[in-house]
């Protein structure tokens, strides 16, 4: 109905647009990383325990375990949900963290766009499943903190809030982030890091990546396995598929804010950045080099997005 | 299903492809009241020539502006009155006649002339007196778009036969009607500029269609958007490019060779679900309100309705504007059908610099501009960019990336 006092908006060209967002491009990463956390927690809590692998709960679910364990639910259950609660709690944290330095920093609210929780869910991933939960906690506050909300959160943040925090971690408490042959929550074995690529794959489909940046990232890892074949263990394959190379391709060295704008900047970013993995790895004294490569690599984005297309003048 | 799928992967569900069809085709009489803004596209406010219950003929001015502007009345009838009005174009309202068209013949306004012997001096004072407006991005004397005052610079004239916007196919129609007419008055305006070089633009489809005649290039656009934007043209054709709408020329020629008035506009109207209602033949000086009544179109309340097309138009606050030689299109967009404009900060995802026509680095144009650091943005070549808003289109942080452009041109425009 039209009437004397309808009042239209009155908004700027254009006056169509898609429906993309930065809240579907975190809600698109997590979903992408929902079977990669699914298929960790499964091989974790049911698969050959040669470890104690409990989750951040750790205490409670020993707790739990011999108050049910008259009931008949096996321990391996109380592990997978200790597990997927570990990620749980990186992300709540995440988005907690998050919020609490948009009030205290007085910066707009961006929290509900789910960055902090994809952040905190990314770091917990990299954590081994009996980390103890004040080592996670502080890991992301440390990660939203130090590592996005200071440079004025997502648009601003120079390197990978959560690889920030990881690094910070591992050099504070490598003990508590190193438990001896467990491996990450993220890559216990090769199956779960092919979960992570078919995710990947996915995520590249929706158009929130730009599929220049993995592509260059196993290209680069490809050739860094063999110009440093002496100094790994296993093929060009093996290599690829260890550790948290296929994580690092498709969810964390594709982060937007902290790579280059421009396609072919993009293809020369993951190629730096899969060359940086297999030199770490084959020279480097730390177990995982996908923190360190990403962070190198992140530094040099300002560089490497001065490679841009020419622009076409118009003589007018 | 699709659409939940394009939905679920962010795809764009905006099509960029230019109408190759015509929607149905309708012809709205004259109503009542008939309203003529007395201003130049500019602002500036015009002389007016006449009072109310004056009787007016078609071609007699209403207004006169500067520099021998002259605003003829495209009817005859009796004004009415002389009351404020709003701009379509978001200037400043300002004055309107209304007048109320008479009834019966139409009497011809000036003298015919011959397009092909009549001297080029005698010619460009009928575009003068008749008052013929180019509208490329927004109204002007089409006398001084093809300089008829000695400048030397224009080396090639193109006439546009192609619709700038998606949905819109007003122009499409009126070339598959009048192809032949459309080659004279090409001609027609090249002799009047003394140009030699005269480009008829039109689809890569009615390429096949248009007769030939000497003396004209024809110019085949693919049928997507933004390849048919006035700036878009002068990008592919170089320096030294007038580009006016085919609806302006034929309107010269109609002048010249009938000694009409331009009387008529012709325009797309968009409806509410975004696809295209018909092509409507309105008298000049329609007002919205009357347009929308006809197609029984209500836009509710925090509708946007748009002169122009839904890329490039302006937003209108109240139906109230007329209908003028400058608008090729009317859209409705319903509330909450397209994402509103956010704060959020620029995330460096690369989509504006993707979907650019030239290629910009918009995402620092926008930041710069963003910031107020207007004179960084130059070294980026935002001079280049001839606006077609793609890059909002597409802005995953949902940025109003075409208003920070025009902000930093505004900002390197004003004196420091």
């Amino acid at each position: 109905m039209t009437t004397p006092t309808t009042r239209f908006t009155v908004g700027a060209a254009p006056h169509w647009r898609t429906r993309t967002s930065i809240t579907r491009m975190n809600l698109a990463f997590l979903l992408a990383l929902l079977p990669t956390a699914f298929a960790g927690a499964v091989v974790h809590a049911f698969g050959s325990r040669d470890v104690e692998v409990t989750g951040a709960f750790g205490p409670l679910n020993v707790l739990l375990e011999t108050g049910v364990a008259e009931m008949g639910v096996g321990s391996g259950a109380l592990w997978f949900f200790g597990i997927l609660g570990t990620l749980l709690l990186g992300m709540g944290v995440g988005l907690a963290a998050e919020y609490g330095c948009q009030v205290a920093m007085r910066q707009p609210y961006h929290v509900t766009n789910g960055h902090g929780a994809l952040m905190g869910l990314l770091l917990a991933l990299l954590c081994p499943p009996g980390i103890p939960w004040w080592v996670l906690v502080l890991g992301v506050v440390v990660a939203v903190f130090i590592g996005k909300q200071i440079f004025g959160g997502i648009g601003g943040y120079p390197m990978h809030p959560a690889m920030v925090g990881w690094l910070i971690l591992v050099l504070s408490w490598p003990r508590e982030l190193y438990t001896v042959g467990a491996g990450s929550i993220a890559a216990p074995n090769t199956a779960v890091i092919v979960v992570t690529a078919i995710g990947g794959l996915g995520l590249c489909l929706s158009g929130y990546v730009r599929w220049q940046i993995p592509l260059g990232v196993l290209a680069g890892a490809a050739v860094g396995s063999v110009a440093f074949g002496a100094e790994l263990q296993g093929d060009v394959l093996t290599q690829l598929f260890t550790g948290h190379l296929m994580l690092m391709a498709f969810f964390i060295g594709t982060d937007s804010t902290c790579s280059p704008a421009n396609r072919l900047a993009a293809l020369l970013y993951g190629l730096v950045m899969g060359l940086l993995v297999m030199l770490i790895r084959a020279y480097g004294i730390w177990e995982d080099a996908v923190p360190f490569a990403v962070v190198l690599a992140n530094v040099l984005n300002p560089l490497l997005d001065r490679i841009r297309p020419k622009t076409a003048r118009t003589e007018v | 299903m699709q659409k939940a799928v394009d939905r679920l992967l962010g795809r764009p569900e905006i099509q960029f492809a230019l109408e190759t069809d015509t929607p149905e085709s309708r012809t709205l009489a004259a109503p009542g009241r008939l309203r003529f803004p007395l201003y130049e596209s500019s602002g500036e406010p015009l002389a007016v020539q006449v009072s109310p219950e004056d009787a007016v003929t078609a071609g007699q001015a209403l207004a006169t502006g500067a520099a021998g502007f002259v605003l003829p009345s495209p009817v005859s009838g009796t004004v009415r009155a002389i009351t404020t009005q709003p701009d379509i174009r978001g200037n400043r309202a300002g004055n309107a006649v209304l007048i109320e068209p008479s009834e019966g013949d139409e009497p011809r306004g000036f003298e015919p002339l011959d397009p092909e012997s009549g001297a080029p001096e005698a010619l460009a004072e009928r575009l003068r007196e008749a008052g013929i407006l180019s509208a490329v991005e927004r109204p002007l004397p089409l006398v001084d778009q093809l300089r008829c005052d000695g400048d030397p610079g224009l080396e090639v004239l193109v006439v546009s036969a192609a619709d700038r916007e998606p949905g819109v196919s007003a122009t499409l129609e009126l070339l598959r009607e009048r192809g032949e007419d459309a080659n004279s008055a090409a001609l027609l305006l090249g002799r009047i500029a003394g140009t030699p070089r005269v480009v008829l633009a039109l689809l890569e489809g009615e390429a096949a269609r248009q007769p030939r005649r000497d003396g004209i290039e024809l110019l085949p656009l693919p049928a997507r958007y933004p390849e048919t934007l006035p700036g878009a043209l002068r990008r592919r054709l170089g320096a030294g490019v007038e580009v006016v709408p085919l609806e302006a020329a034929l309107a010269a020629l109609d002048a010249v060779r009938e000694g009409r008035v331009q009387r008529e506009k012709r325009l797309t109207l968009i409806g509410p679900d975004q696809e295209p209602v018909a092509n409507y033949r309105v008298s000049l000086g329609t007002p919205i309100r009357d347009l929308l009544d006809h197609a029984g179109i209500e836009p509710g309340e925090h509708d946007k309705v748009v002169a122009g097309g839904p890329l490039g138009g302006f937003p209108l606050f109240s139906l109230d504007g007329a209908i003028d030689a400058g608008v090729d299109a009317l859209t409705v967009i319903p509330a909450g059908r397209y994402p509103a404009w956010s704060t959020e900060p620029c995330i460096n995802c690369g989509r504006c610099i993707d979907i650019c026509p030239l290629d910009l680095q918009v995402q620092l144009i926008a930041r710069y501009a963003e910031f107020e650091l207007f004179d960084r943005t130059p070294e980026y070549d935002i001079e280049a960019c001839f606006e077609c808003g793609l890059c909002a289109v597409v802005c995953t942080g949902r940025r109003p990336l075409l208003q920070y452009i025009r902000l930093a041109k505004r900002g390197l425009e004003a004196p420091a």
